[in-house]
């Protein structure tokens, strides 16, 4: 019983996980759309259009972390921002083929094992509206 | 200092307060969607990131892009700190360690 118990938490513990990342990559995306727009003529309708996309991303997003803050300590939910860095590597690789140096790559493996460090210790969610 | 750098510590340092006001907002117990922005607490969170996210904008006028990214860092340290401090979220081992390796790893990636 007990057991199923833990199962239940740990799983819903991931879950938790999953969605803030998929969050960090909504923050992520914003890098995507700068780059396009500084490739845009300034001043331009596009110029303009890419902005106001930017504007869109960090709302959506904003709306997003406040929902998750509340399943999560701060200081957890804002060490697993720092996978932003995995995320738009990632970007850059896939969609704009940049490379990436060695250094750079170790950089990347180091933020995602400390993040994970930083998740696998226990107790690091909150109920909805808790006082601490 | 820089002036540009010293900006760029001071806006580090309201995203951070950012953030406490933010997670104040969510430990109130929900009443309404509309209701969990709409609030003291979330609008002056909200306002404060913003002035920061402009300016780390014009920091980025004087400092290199590669400086700017290890003071944002800065906030994996003060963060955790200001979470103790109103929240009394505790420094436990994995925290501990988990953000010197993210540090470290942020400081690999940029120097």
């Amino acid at each position: 019983m007990e057991q199923t118990v833990l199962k239940d938490m740990n799983r819903k513990k991931i879950l938790n996980i999953i969605l803030l990342q998929f969050i960090v990559i909504i923050y992520t995306i914003n890098s995507i759309i700068a780059k396009f727009a500084t490739k845009a003529e300034p001043l331009s309708l596009k110029f303009f259009l890419f902005y106001a996309a930017e504007v869109c991303v960090l709302g959506v997003y904003a709306i997003c972390w406040q929902q998750m803050i509340k399943r999560f300590e701060l200081s957890v939910a804002y060490a697993n921002r720092s996978m932003a860095i995995l995320w738009t590597a990632l970007w850059s690789v896939l969609i704009f083929k940049e490379s990436l140096s060695v250094k750079q790559l170790a950089g990347i493996i180091l933020v995602v094992i400390g993040t994970i460090v930083v998740n696998l210790q226990p107790g690091s969610e909150t109920k909805e509206g808790e006082e601490r | 200092m820089n002036i540009y750098v010293l900006i760029a510590v001071v806006s580090v340092t309201i995203a951070g307060f950012s953030q406490i006001l933010l997670k104040k907002g969510a430990m109130r117990p929900h009443k309404s969607f509309l209701d969990d922005y709409l609030n003291a607490p979330v609008i002056t969170g909200y306002a404060l990131m913003f002035t920061s996210v402009l300016a780390t904008m014009f920091a980025y006028r004087g400092v290199r892009y590669m400086t700017i990214q290890i003071i944002e860092s800065l906030g994996y340290i003060l963060v955790p700190v200001l979470s103790y401090i109103f929240f009394k979220e505790r420094f436990n081992r994995n925290k501990v360690i988990g953000i010197i390796i993210i540090l470290a790893g942020i400081a690999v990636y940029n120097i």
